[in-house]
């Protein structure tokens, strides 16, 4: 049964792809999650963070980044350099500072709250700080660090998020088109089974190590006593360091970058569900945020300034929309207000309406539940009284 | 179904059943000694045992860089050279001052009186950063184990306190002990700490125990000793961070007390002599000196005890201080209590060991084989036909009981008024009693069902002792599987026989003489002593699983080797049958 | 003996309530609640969009000099050709009737035709009149029916004609990467960004309150906006790297500038938020010399896509300046011609000629284009719901479909009335759509509706075997030992008659 669905959402996803291959973006955003918790896995964190570092770096505003911390070792007793968080032993970049934010904390790093953050399924309270509000113009970047195993992600110790998950997730966005094109960059063991399932088109994938093999970390800091960073991250970030906003490297210079020499396990890279070619796609369309910022030189606005400073009324033929909007103001203020209260008394009604069939239907339900339980309880009592008698 | 029927049929074909129960006795022997020789000759051998391996990621064992070196050297001198100065004063007087120092650079301390009046005194150095919920011990002794003064683990104890006030990374409570001895005084001090004192730290995780006796700068070697009270061993995790962090730091580990020389034997027979030297000071745990993980056993407090060995040697006493705190650095790691490596294994060697599925077999062949010698003595014989509730069961269960309320009166009275000699000397008279009681006669079926449940009774307990704490139960076996050979005095030369077997399974002559053989501390009636005092001092049950346990099966046994005088038996059934045909 | 009877009876009950009472509310307890949508209604509404719409918007004819009684009939007949001609996604039309007394000049479409020396037509710019000018060659070839026709059509509703009947998807054909997606409610935030630290303050509040508050009057039927103002200090977006290079020109600015301190949509609740950024470099940075300053003003403005407008000034500001409305109006008046191009209403070739004709297009291109995205949301929404059998459909979901169902009905009543224009109809349907549009969105995003891979067919039987396995098994042989004891005491009953016979 999943796989007709998969080939009839396939069928119709591929028919709308010519109508969204829209190669360019108007904004960037990142989705950057550490899955798990404990000092042990300070490099996770330390991974994360160094992304995190990069994309701002690169511009992308805190409000188009969410990143998702299992767990604080900068501050965790154990750290002998409290409040700062390393990713290289000769400590020369603290990655925790103070413009630094963390939009899921601690035990809010689940699956549950990953899966709706990435299909925007919230209730009406969520902060929009908390949200991924994308359209269908945004790129996004998403990098995911933790623990894992063939097609599974381990989340704090307690919970998974299989492959299958994530695939759905990103068909969801799809379907919404609240994606241009999405990035996804993962560091496990076993991580390229994680995007093996994904069948959502625009989605270009990088995994750190294939199936059945391990992903391993740098170095160690002797004075910290853990492991610092990932091999496959450390890789990235040197690459990275090269990068500036106006760098015209691709995403296929980085994936070259990779060798095995370096990160001792196979890098995989998916692009079959990817239109574009990655050597024709530079690494700020991912990492980075740049605009594409137009001069405006039309000096109209000088004359028709001068112009209303000159008369002082207004003249009888003004040709600037904000003469058009003054005059206008002047005339027609009061009847505006009285037809937009009666929109308003309109739209209400027809709510209250709603509600009170709602709460009938609901009531409704119960009723015939109640009903039932006591046929029940009525027949099992008869039984008994025919036994008695007996 | 068809298929269990075949092999019902199969088998009665055979006769196989009448020919197990006919051989049953020598199926016990050959399950004990399948026991005996699976510990002794299986275990050792290449490919049985395993590596170690750190099996909680979160320890670390020396990934952090040690810094307890040059610079401490000096201050490490100077307390060393003041508890020197403090070694004539008397413990009141010698704690108050130590208390002052360490109150100094922010220990709160306290000082615990037990019972018999000694004073230990113990701070705690709270975590500035951590959540002060638990807490690792570190603590040394005035006295060590041997009695010798523990100059140097006292000066290192205060110094390390030092050193780590100065490190903002640790999550968990310190707490530092200066107790008088290792033995009753620190048992004493830590049965209070989770009952009755004012002043504690959280839950203890872990304890370290620091003896270095002697002024000396240098020392050659380390001795790991992890064994605790009642079979209980600190979770190989913890043996496993300590021997890694020593061989780290270049020294050599020794465990149970293997001397220096034979530190670098890696063959069969060192394999084999660690392994039951490891059982050996798990069996007479308590009895034997005490160095002070011992009374941290109960509370599952993960302790071992450090004790530098040797006089010159190319390591100095800062050397040895890397070793606490790097384990303080490893435990202080983790967020849980250790769970995650074995709590019941033996050590071949420091880096080798076997887990549970491994050994274990050992103990339950013993323990079958006593089982099969009870039903050897249930079947047996002719008198096998007696039915559950027949007179023969009932006496037999009573006399059990009465052996067990004669046990346990010697058990409580030899442990208030110590006179051991005259319990070895009325055992070796109860062994000879087939000879001496030569004329009075019991009856045969007795004698069968007293041994019956003598066997059993003592399968049972090794049975439950096996998990819990296997040394000794291995030890219980070997040293009572004599008294299975015990067949009813009916000829002289069996009585003599009889004597003999009775004699060596005796558990006080048996015990007393194994303490001579094999144990150079617990010689001849030391071994009682030790014993007793363990009981009273530590609360270690040896001595009373040893009189309630073995005891009364040997009561029973001597009593069924009296002679006996056969009867015959009438068979209830048969009379059914014949009583149902003159009806019909 | 004799209690078989009642054993059989109160095994066959049991086994009643088992299956008839205990299966089938297990069943209802157990399944998902799946509210039944209307998922074929939604499947032909999405396979024909636009089948139930038929746009028509009404437009007077009047004339000036000569009195022409049926001109509107022909003008009409001759629009009826003219949209015949082009089959675009969308049928529209325009209703032509003659001008009567009652209509309201400033809120419905008035065609007057004027007597001139020429043929032509204007839009005049504060009114939606269409001015066709005709001369007296043209009555007599009778050519202007199909003038204004096409006059109509192609000029003053251009914007319908190219997007209803030109383009292949009205969709599409709205989206450029200047403008913001349309939302009914859009944010501004007007903040002023010193490089360094010195105190600076502006008459902005004045200044908006007489220049920009009636023009947000004058959209408001189409957008509202909302408005916050603010001083930034010690921040002048990275530009003052810029400054010491001879060779950096405004095409550096993508790389250089960093908006992301001003980037607060987090702290508005609207989805959408534009910004206005005026920035003066500081004073260790000195003169920008990419900018080039005219005899009028200092500073050069950039339109930033999606995002809002900067204002960069040259000079950094001197000590404790307060920037007065003489200074702020025309970064106004620039501003507000530049907003309309992030609406989308104009583009930066062609400037806002019309702006009550062009705004009105708008809304209604605003209308069907909210038509269109709800029905592609219903549509996602039942693709969705159809793709995983396992998730739950609340009530509240399908409370909103028939909600946004009800909408569409009721806009599609408003367009479709010939006879139902002018400014508060179409206000009105613009509200009514934005409003069918959140209901669509709410019904797909609603909170419930999360799938998550970790409860498969597999669990529930994990869980319910050891519980109803074995209640099942007793039942069940306990059922059938009745019955077939009742066969052996028959059978034995036999056998003992036999014997006594």
């Amino acid at each position: 049964m999943r796989i007709f669905w998969l080939i009839s959402v396939l069928g119709a996803v591929l028919s709308l792809r010519g109508v969204f291959a829209n190669d360019t973006h108007t904004n960037n955003w990142a989705v950057l999650v550490c899955t798990s918790r404990f000092w042990f896995n300070y490099r996770h964190m330390a991974n994360v963070l160094s992304m995190y570092r990069t994309v701002k770096r690169l511009g992308i505003p805190d409000s188009q980044i969410i990143l998702m911390l299992s767990d604080d070792v900068a501050c965790n007793s154990r750290n002998l350099f409290p409040g700062s968080v390393f990713n290289n032993a000769d400590r020369a970049i603290d990655l925790y500072g103070a413009s630094v934010e963390v939009d899921y904390k601690g035990y809010e790093v689940t699956v549950e709250n990953f899966i709706r953050l990435l299909t925007d399924r919230w209730s009406k309270d969520q902060p929009k700080s908390k949200r991924l509000l994308t359209d269908e113009n945004s790129n996004i970047f998403i990098y995911m660090t933790g623990h894992g195993g063939e097609d599974f992600l381990k989340f704090q110790d307690a919970e998974e998020i299989s492959s299958y998950d994530i695939a759905d997730a990103f068909a969801q966005m799809h379907e919404k088109k609240r994606y241009n094109e999405i990035f996804f960059m993962i560091d496990t063991c076993q991580a390229n089974t994680m995007y093996s399932k994904f069948y959502s088109p625009n989605v270009l994938a990088v995994g750190s190590s294939r199936l059945d093999e391990s992903s391993y970390s740098h170095h160690s800091d002797v004075e910290i006593g853990v492991a610092v960073i990932d091999r496959f991250t450390y890789y990235t970030l040197e690459f990275m360091e090269s990068i500036e906003k106006n760098s015209t490297l691709t995403l296929q210079d980085l994936f070259d970058s990779y060798t095995f020499d370096k990160v001792h396990s196979h890098v995989g890279v998916r692009t079959d569900l990817y239109e574009r070619d990655p050597s024709k796609v530079l690494v700020t369309d991912f990492f980075g945020s740049v605009q594409n910022i137009v001069l405006d030189d039309i000096d109209q606005a000088d004359n028709a300034y001068e112009d209303s400073q000159e008369s002082q009324e207004s003249s009888d033929l003004p040709d600037h929309i904000l003469q058009l909007a003054i005059e206008k103001s002047r005339d027609e203020v009061t009847s505006k207000k009285n037809e937009s209260k009666v929109h308003i008394r309109k739209a209400t009604l027809v709510d209250y309406e709603d509600s009170i069939a709602e709460m009938s239907k609901v009531s409704h339900h119960k009723m015939l539940l109640e009903v039932r339980v006591f046929l029940i309880f009525m027949g099992l009592l008869i039984v008994y009284y025919y036994s008695r008698k007996r | 179904m068809a298929l269990i029927e075949k092999l019902q049929r199969r088998i009665i074909d055979l006769g196989l059943l009448p020919r197990l129960i006919a051989s049953l006795p020598r199926l016990s022997l050959v399950c004990a000694m399948v026991g005996i020789c699976w510990l002794t000759v299986f275990i050792p051998m290449e490919g049985q045992y395993r590596r170690t391996y750190i099996s909680e990621n979160a320890l670390m064992p020396s990934q952090a860089y040690s810094y307890f070196r040059e610079t401490e050297w000096n201050i490490l001198r100077g307390y060393r050279t003041q508890v020197q100065l403090l070694q004539s004063v008397g413990p009141h007087q010698r704690n108050e001052e130590i208390s002052a120092w360490l109150q100094e650079f922010g220990v709160k301390t306290a000082t615990f009186v037990n019972e018999e009046g000694k004073e230990t005194l113990y701070g705690i150095l709270n975590a500035p950063r951590g959540d002060g919920t638990e807490a690792m011990v570190l603590a040394a002794p005035w006295f060590n184990g041997d009695d010798e003064a523990n100059i140097g683990g006292t000066a290192l104890t205060i110094s390390l306190a030092r050193f780590f006030n100065r490190w903002p990374v640790w999550s968990k409570n310190i707490i530092l002990v200066f107790s008088e001895d290792a033995n009753a005084t620190l048992r004493s001090w830590v049965e209070a700490y989770h009952t009755s004192l004012d002043l504690t730290g959280g839950s203890i995780e872990s304890a370290v125990v620091l003896d270095y006796p002697g002024a000396n700068d240098f020392f050659k070697y380390v001795e790991i000793y992890y064994a605790g009270l009642n079979g209980e061993l600190p979770n190989l995790d913890m043996v496993n961070i300590a021997v890694h962090i020593t061989e780290h730091e270049g020294m050599k580990v020794s465990l149970n007390g293997i001397p220096e020389e034979q530190l670098d034997q890696d063959d069969f027979y060192s394999k084999l002599k660690t392994l039951m030297r490891g059982v050996k000071f798990m069996a007479l745990a308590g009895a034997r000196k005490v160095y002070g993980n011992e009374a941290f056993s109960g509370w599952r407090i993960q302790s071992i005890t450090l004790r530098a060995r040797g006089e010159e040697g190319p390591f100095d006493i800062t050397t040895f201080g890397r070793i606490p705190e790097a384990i303080f650095r490893s435990v202080n790691n983790l967020l849980e209590k250790f769970h995650q490596s074995f709590f019941f294994y033996l050590l071949l060697a420091p880096r080798y060991f076997v887990s549970i599925a491994t050994y274990l077999p050992a103990a339950i062949a013993l323990s079958v084989s006593f089982t099969l010698a009870s039903l050897n003595n249930l079947l047996n014989n002719s008198y096998s036909s007696a039915s559950l509730l027949s007179l023969y069961n009932i006496w037999g269960l009573l006399a059990l009981s009465v052996a067990l309320a004669i046990s346990y009166i010697i058990a409580q009275l030899l442990a208030y008024a110590q006179h051991p000699q005259l319990l070895v000397l009325s055992s070796f008279v109860v062994s000879f009693i087939p000879i001496l009681l030569k004329n009075v006669k019991i009856m045969a079926p007795f004698a069968y069902r007293c041994r019956a449940f003598a066997y059993l009774y003592l399968s049972i307990i090794l049975t439950s002792l096996l998990v819990v704490n296997f040394a000794l139960a291995f030890s219980i076996g070997t040293l009572a599987f004599p008294m299975t050979l015990v067949k009813n005095s009916v000829t002289s030369k069996l009585r003599l026989k009889n004597c003999l077997l009775l004699l060596l399974s005796n558990p006080f002559i048996s015990i007393w003489i194994f303490g001579n053989l094999v144990d150079d501390q617990l010689g001849g009636i030391q071994m009682f002593y030790g014993f007793i005092s363990a009981w009273k001092n530590l609360g270690c049950w040896t001595w009373f699983i040893i009189c309630i346990g073995w005891l009364p099966a040997w009561l029973l046994v001597a009593y069924s080797s009296i002679a006996t005088s056969s009867i015959s038996i009438v068979d209830e059934s048969q009379i059914e049958a014949v009583k149902h045909k003159k009806t019909l | 003996m004799s209690t078989l009877g009642l054993r059989k009876a109160v095994a066959i009950w049991f086994f009643a309530v088992y299956v008839f009472v205990g299966v089938p509310l297990w069943y209802k307890l157990t399944t998902i609640y799946r509210a039944p949508l209307p998922i074929e209604h939604i499947r032909s509404m999405h396979e024909n969009p636009h089948t139930d719409l038929h746009l028509v918007i009404p437009v007077y004819v009047r004339s000036d000099t000569y009195n022409f009684p049926d001109v509107h009939d022909a003008i009409q007949v001759q629009v009826n050709e003219l949209l015949k001609s082009k089959k675009g996604p969308l049928t529209w039309s325009l209703q032509v009737l003659p001008f009567e007394s009652w209509v309201n000049e400033e809120s419905d479409y008035v065609v007057t035709l004027a007597l001139d020396n020429f043929i032509g037509y204007t839009i005049p710019y504060d009114s939606k009149e269409t001015i066709v000018f005709f001369n007296d060659e043209s009555v007599v070839a009778n050519d202007i029916p199909f003038f204004v026709a096409q006059t109509l059509i192609e000029h003053t509703f251009g914007l319908e004609w190219q997007h209803f009947s030109e383009s292949k998807d009205v969709i599409k054909e709205t989206n450029n990467n200047m403008a913001i997606s349309y939302t009914p409610n859009v944010h501004l935030s007007i903040s002023l960004l010193t490089g360094d630290g010195r105190p600076v303050a502006w008459d902005i509040v004045p200044t908006l309150e007489e220049y920009f508050t009636p023009l947000r009057r004058f959209i408001s039927p189409l957008v509202n906006f909302t408005v916050d103002t603010g001083i930034v200090y010690y921040n002048d977006l990275k530009l003052g790297s810029l400054s010491g290079s001879d060779t950096a020109s405004w095409q550096d600015l993508s790389h250089t500038v960093d908006l992301s301190e001003l980037s607060s949509m987090n702290y508005y609740s609207e989805r959408t938020v534009l910004n206005l950024a005026i920035v003066f470099p500081g004073h260790s940075a000195g003169n920008l010399s990419f900018i080039n300053s005219t005899s009028k003003h200092d500073w050069q403005s950039f339109l930033v896509p999606q995002w809002g407008v900067l204002v960069i000034n040259k000079s950094p500001l001197p000590d404790s300046t307060r920037l007065t409305k003489d200074y702020l109006t025309p970064i106004i008046y620039k501003f507000s011609r530049e907003l309309f191009q992030l609406l989308g209403l104009a583009t930066q070739a062609a400037d806002l000629s019309t702006p009550y004709v062009t705004i009105d297009s708008f809304k209604r291109l605003m209308i069907i284009r909210n038509l269109d995205e709800s029905t592609e949301t219903l549509w996602s929404l039942v693709k969705l719901v159809e793709q995983f059998p396992q998730m739950a459909v609340p009530e509240e979901v399908l409370v909103n479909v028939r909600k946004a169902l009800d909408l569409r009905l009721q806009v599609a009543e408003l367009i479709n009335d010939p006879f139902k224009g002018g400014d508060a109809v179409w206000n009105q349907a613009l509200l009514l759509s934005n409003e069918l549009f959140r209901v669509c969105e709410d019904a797909f995003f609603h909170k419930e509706m999360v799938q998550q891979n970790f409860f498969p067919q597999e669990h529930k039987i994990a869980v319910y075997l050891p519980l109803l396995g074995p209640l099942t098994v007793i039942m069940l042989s306990g059922l059938v030992n009745a019955f077939k004891r009742k066969q052996k005491e028959e059978s034995s009953a036999e056998k003992d008659q036999d014997v006594k016979e």
